[in-house]
């Protein structure tokens, strides 16, 4: 299973992204830990975080096949005068912010726990996880460890997946 | 669009009612107790997104003039900027407050961009040093580079003299407009528009202030400005030697490694010529 760094975050942006197809995980960086915070799908925006102080402060990576459209950053603020955009935007931050929001009372494991859940869910039939080297060099392999050993992933050739039965007892 | 003034100590928004309204401070302060919002920023956006009550109340701390719209197709072209960045500040700050408790740090994720650039896309270890001998190395660096040089929209007219460029980068400093501080700052260093002998008290009277502010991205700007303009070397070890404890402290080793490269490059570039 393939895993691509976006390439253009971390550094410099020109624009934004709009994920067209696929999943793109979103990876913030603490000192002593980082997180896989979020879990981007179809019709979500990346890139928002540029605007904060002119370089990326999350990296984003892209799962499996994606695909995404750039926006430069004179037609996003065009796409912002049209409605039917708006509309889409807002439920995209809705959806954001109440994720996020709810996020601040959670400790890591159930925030990975979700997130895995919500890759599997999300990925159909293609059942996506995340590879063992990704997550060891995301640094999120503590936490994995620890879902893996209550049962909640399986580490299956390579790859952490979701346990189908502990989503069945959730 | 709707234009409301209030007077300090009204409250625009109850605690526990929800948010209907996208509100832009055209000019005043609004407080929600743990945050102060100022002239050119949006508040209460996550509540507007999300339909959910707002925590606290939402209090006029200074006597504002605030643009009331309905839903973002109504924002103006002028106006849209300053949704954005407002936008940009609530999720990074969300995102990072909500999952590892700290403000985002640019120069820790800009050095670990460059530890896991080859390897947590399927690389390793030894393809980053593979790169580290080649031009990889440089192109990054360069990339680097390019967002303080080139990175930049905004139009600032450079004043004829250096003391009146003096005047207005204080001037901004004082507004604490960061971007446009950094547009001027970017054009003199692409024009060089002024002769080196100018710069050393500059930047040392910068740095001082950039250390009192205890801005530490303000402090990375002007150290990396600092190698672009000064030609002698032991100057910008002057200034480095006279905050070594500040720069140590704040973990900004290797922007200091960047301007130490910054200048050997310079050197290689002007050997070259």
């Amino acid at each position: 299973m393939n895993v691509e760094r976006i390439t253009s975050f971390g550094v410099r942006i020109d624009g934004m992204y709009i994920v067209a197809n696929g999943i793109v995980l979103g990876v913030i960086y603490g000192f002593e830990t980082n997180r896989l915070f979020r879990i981007f799908s179809t019709g979500d925006i990346i890139g928002l975080d540029k605007y904060y102080c002119n370089i990326g402060l999350i990296d984003y990576f892209g799962i499996g096949d994606f695909e995404l459209d750039n926006l430069s950053d004179d037609e996003f603020k065009e796409k912002l005068k049209d409605k039917s955009f708006c509309k889409l935007f807002s439920e995209s931050l809705k959806e954001l912010f109440s994720e996020l929001s709810s996020f601040s009372k959670e400790d890591e494991q159930i925030i990975l726990y979700y997130n895995m859940k919500k890759l599997y869910q999300m990925s159909g039939s293609k059942r996506l996880g995340l590879p063992k080297k990704f997550v060891e060099e995301t640094g999120i392999d503590r936490v994995m460890a620890e879902l893996q050993t209550q049962g909640k992933v399986l580490l299956d050739k390579d790859v952490y997946i979701i346990n189908r039965q502990s989503v069945t007892e959730n | 669009m709707k234009i409301n003034k209030y007077k300090k100590g009204k409250v625009i928004i109850e605690k526990d009612s929800p948010v209907k309204k996208l509100f832009y401070i055209q000019q005043g302060k609004i407080t929600d107790t743990k945050n102060i919002f100022s002239s050119g920023s949006f508040f209460g956006l996550v509540s507007f997104f999300t339909e959910l009550n707002v925590l606290n109340d939402y209090r006029i701390l200074e006597n504002a003039v605030l643009y009331e719209y309905d839903c973002m197709d109504e924002i103006p072209e002028d106006i849209l900027t300053f949704f954005i960045k407002s936008l940009s500040d609530m999720y990074v700050g969300f995102s990072y407050m909500s999952l590892v408790g700290r403000m985002p740090d640019p120069s820790f994720i800009i050095s670990n961009y460059n530890d896991q650039k080859s390897s947590a896309a399927g690389g390793s270890k030894k393809d980053l040093l593979k790169e580290l001998k080649g031009d990889g190395d440089l192109d990054d660096f360069i990339k680097a580079l390019d967002f303080y040089i080139n990175d930049n929209d905004e139009e600032v007219e450079i004043p004829q003299t250096f003391s009146d460029f003096k005047d207005e980068i204080n001037k901004l400093l004082v507004e604490f407009n960061v971007s446009r501080f950094i547009a001027m700052m970017r054009g003199v260093i692409v024009k060089k528009s002024f002769p080196a002998e100018n710069w050393y008290a500059f930047f040392s009277e910068l740095f001082e202030r950039s250390i009192t502010l205890n801005d530490r991205a303000l402090t990375l700007y002007i150290i990396y400005s600092s190698s672009f303009m000064l030609t002698d070397l032991e100057q910008i070890n002057s200034l480095l030697r006279k905050h070594w404890e500040f720069l140590r402290f704040n973990g900004l080793n290797s922007w200091i490694d960047y301007v130490l490269r910054v200048h050997n490059n310079k050197l290689i570039v002007q050997v070259d010529d």
